[in-house]
């Protein structure tokens, strides 16, 4: 019996390292961000929200849902409606959540730069649980908008993600 | 026929206490201001669950660097960016039984995150404690609710 011990560590250990897992890309649709006006200055919060969708992704990849081991956010871009929205806006952070998944800051661009309507955001370095995230029917955008001045319209702008999947072969 | 006013019955009840128990959870929406007074924190509900960020601050500036305090102290580098002033410093609060729990606050003097339950004392008092691990060995602080003019 002690014998065989070694033996099936050795097993484990080659099954283990014949599963390979490979990296692919999933970017979202383009995910429309609110805040209702009027606004007044100082933080204000944007919502959106959708369906990740990561089962039906995977599906096309020839993949389960299953197949998913790990996730990062890459990229976020931000795309403001018009030019007076950025001009306003001096910093923007963006948290992710979900009703299963505690909320999680993953990018923040600080200052706005001014008469700009294409913003890439610096991604957090330390993430936790984006793959929970991807796997919950609904996903949470919260962006903490910080206004320079009051505002009398809703503060809009869309928001495209850009995530980095390993998933066994 | 009986049973069915009793079903009815049923229905209306827990819908009123339901109801009830929602309008309890959202005393704890408003301005807040921790005992020591440097910061007013404002919580809102997203989706079934409270978060609180950071609307003042009485220093908002950094003495060293004259400009707006940001998140220095976050083990993060690259979060570091991140204001103070509209900084989640409360997150993902459920309410049940009578306080709000499941959530975590940030301290921002030290970049540390603990767990945390939220207790109403009054309409306009709160017991934030602030724990890790177990809730018995952690820290209690008083907020008091800003009036809103």
């Amino acid at each position: 019996m002690k014998a065989l011990l070694p033996f099936c560590s050795f097993l484990l250990c080659f099954f283990s390292a014949c599963t390979e897992s490979q990296t692919i890309t999933f970017k979202t649709a383009p995910i429309p961000l609110m805040a209702s006006g009027p606004l007044f200055e100082g933080t204000n919060t944007a919502q959106g929200d959708f369906s990740p969708s990561i089962a039906d992704y995977l599906k096309q990849q020839g993949l389960a849902l299953s197949s998913l081991e790990n996730a990062t956010l890459q990229k976020v871009f931000l795309t403001l409606t018009d030019s007076l929205n950025s001009d306003l806006v001096g910093e923007i952070t963006l948290q992710l959540a979900a009703d299963q998944v505690d909320m999680q800051k993953v990018a923040v661009l600080n200052p706005v730069p001014a008469g700009q309507t294409q913003l890439t955001l610096n991604v957090a370095q330390e993430q936790k649980k984006i793959a929970d995230l991807l796997r919950q029917n609904k996903m949470l955008l919260v962006a903490d908008v910080n206004l320079k001045k009051d505002m009398e319209s809703d503060w809009q702008a869309t928001a495209v993600l850009e995530f980095l999947l390993t998933v066994k072969k | 026929m009986k049973n069915l006013i009793l079903f009815a019955l049923f229905a209306v009840f827990s819908g009123i206490s339901n109801l009830n128990a929602q309008e309890a959870g959202d005393q704890l929406i408003g301005l807040w201001e921790p005992s020591n007074g440097k910061a007013r924190v404002k919580v809102e509900k997203i989706a079934n669950k409270y978060y609180g960020k950071i609307v003042w601050l009485r220093e908002p500036n950094d003495p060293q660097t004259g400009k707006p305090k940001l998140d220095k102290n976050n083990s993060d580098e690259s979060m570091r960016s991140v204001p103070l002033k509209g900084y989640r410093m409360l997150k993902d609060f459920v309410f049940a039984d009578g306080e709000w729990s499941g959530g975590t606050i940030y301290d921002p003097e030290n970049g540390s995150t603990y767990s945390c339950a939220i207790k109403a004392k009054d309409g306009n008092t709160l017991d934030i404690r602030g724990y890790v691990g177990v809730k018995a060995l952690g820290r209690t602080d008083v907020w008091k609710r800003i009036q809103v003019k």
